[in-house]
């Protein structure tokens, strides 16, 4: 038997931040007050994501103000009561507070691609666009060796297509670092061979 | 009988979208992802609504480089050459050019139904990270209701509107406009 539970209607971020949930575990998004279930990552999602962490996290310990985050909840600007989304990883250099849910000023927030996501990711990434303190957005693919990166120019312009990078290293001018595809590829089926 | 109109397969390219007939379908169209969308189809309330507010900015822009357009091709950022909206309202100061884009819009207006209110969202967050864009005017096609959100100084939005009721007056700063909440709405029901 299938237990149907209903979603509440249209919520805030405050209502979002003290519903309980659906009682089955899911993670949820809030766009425009409306809940989104975030769907199941694959073995390969979920590999290269803790490779990103390592890589990143590795490179910003003991010379960096800046800290990585899985899953930090980020509010867009524009209707900001309404909206909370959460890219798999952010990298913020504003300090941690206590009971701080949402992450202030992220400089760099990493979305890696499902094939059943494509959609709502890059929606996501035009709304990440439009927080002033975001510097880089990179999108890594979990179906190929591949990393799309969008840099912000000089005036604060978004680029009209990413910078596509199949190997190698990917620059990441927000935090100073150039991580390796190798090691984000690590341990998974996508990299024998192919760097 | 219903005539079940397809639309094309995806994706479809900006120049793709500029040259293609519309399939047949009357109304708005955006290009979203490589994907044609269609805006459900607008009340005669929204219509009044979405002339009043464009008349109004047209007279009051009358003399100057910038121009008024309604549902107008933008580019948002990051749009991969498979990506464009057409708010109701847009404004550009932009010099005149044959481009079939409306380029660097100052002013987008959106007005709110009910059937398209998701998707209306959607092309304001898209359109939110244009670094030309200052103001997003968002009016309710069902009450008498607007946001303003208008960007700082330092180039932020704000995380929640100015919010002008019946009886109040939206202030474009940007533009050095004003409209009267009673211009708005004029000849609609909801003034009753």
């Amino acid at each position: 038997m299938t237990a149907q539970r209903k979603l509440p209607p249209m919520m805030t971020v405050a209502d979002f931040i003290d519903w309980p949930g659906d009682g089955l575990g899911t993670r949820f998004e809030l766009i425009d007050g409306e809940l989104r279930a975030m769907a199941p990552a694959s073995g390969t999602h979920a590999a290269i994501q803790s490779n990103l962490t390592v890589a990143i996290g590795l490179h910003l310990r003991g010379q960096s103000r800046c800290r990585m985050l899985t899953a930090p909840g980020i509010q867009p600007r524009v209707r900001a009561e309404w909206n909370f989304r959460v890219p798999d990883l952010g990298v913020t250099c504003s300090a941690d507070r206590a009971g701080q849910i949402m992450i202030p000023d992220p400089v760099l927030l990493i979305e890696v691609l499902s094939p059943g996501n494509v959609q709502e990711t890059y929606e996501a990434v035009r709304c990440y666009a439009t927080l002033p303190s975001v510097r880089d957005i990179l999108i890594v693919h979990s179906t190929r060796v591949r990393a799309e990166l969008w840099t912000r120019d000089a005036k604060g312009d978004w680029p009209m297509n990413p910078a596509e990078i199949d190997g190698g290293l990917v620059p990441l001018v927000s935090i100073a670092y150039q991580v390796d595809l190798a090691e984000v590829y690590a341990g998974t089926h996508l990299i024998e061979g192919n760097i | 009988m219903t005539a079940q109109r397809k639309l094309p397969e995806a994706p479809m390219t900006l120049d793709e979208f500029f040259v293609w007939d519309g399939g047949g379908h009357v109304g708005k169209l955006e290009l979203v992802d490589g994907v044609v969308r269609a805006m459900a189809p607008a009340s005669a309330t929204h219509s009044i609504i979405q002339l009043n507010i464009a008349a109004a900015i047209k007279a009051h822009l009358r003399g100057g480089p910038c121009r008024v357009g309604t549902e107008a091709p933008i580019i948002p950022p990051m749009a991969r050459r498979i990506n464009a909206r057409a708010p109701d309202i847009a404004v550009t100061c932009a010099p005149v050019s044959d481009s079939p884009v409306f380029e660097d819009p100052v002013l987008i207006v959106e007005v709110l139904s009910p059937s398209n209110e998701a998707e209306t969202w959607e092309s304001i967050h898209a359109l939110a990270g244009l670094v030309s864009l200052k103001e997003i005017l968002i009016v309710q096609s069902t009450a008498v209701h607007a946001d303003v959100y208008s960007r700082a100084a330092d180039g932020a939005w704000p995380r929640d509107p100015v919010v002008v009721g019946g009886g109040g007056t939206i202030i474009l700063a940007s533009m050095r406009c004003e409209l009267s909440m009673a211009e708005v709405y004029a000849g609609t029901h909801l003034l009753g």
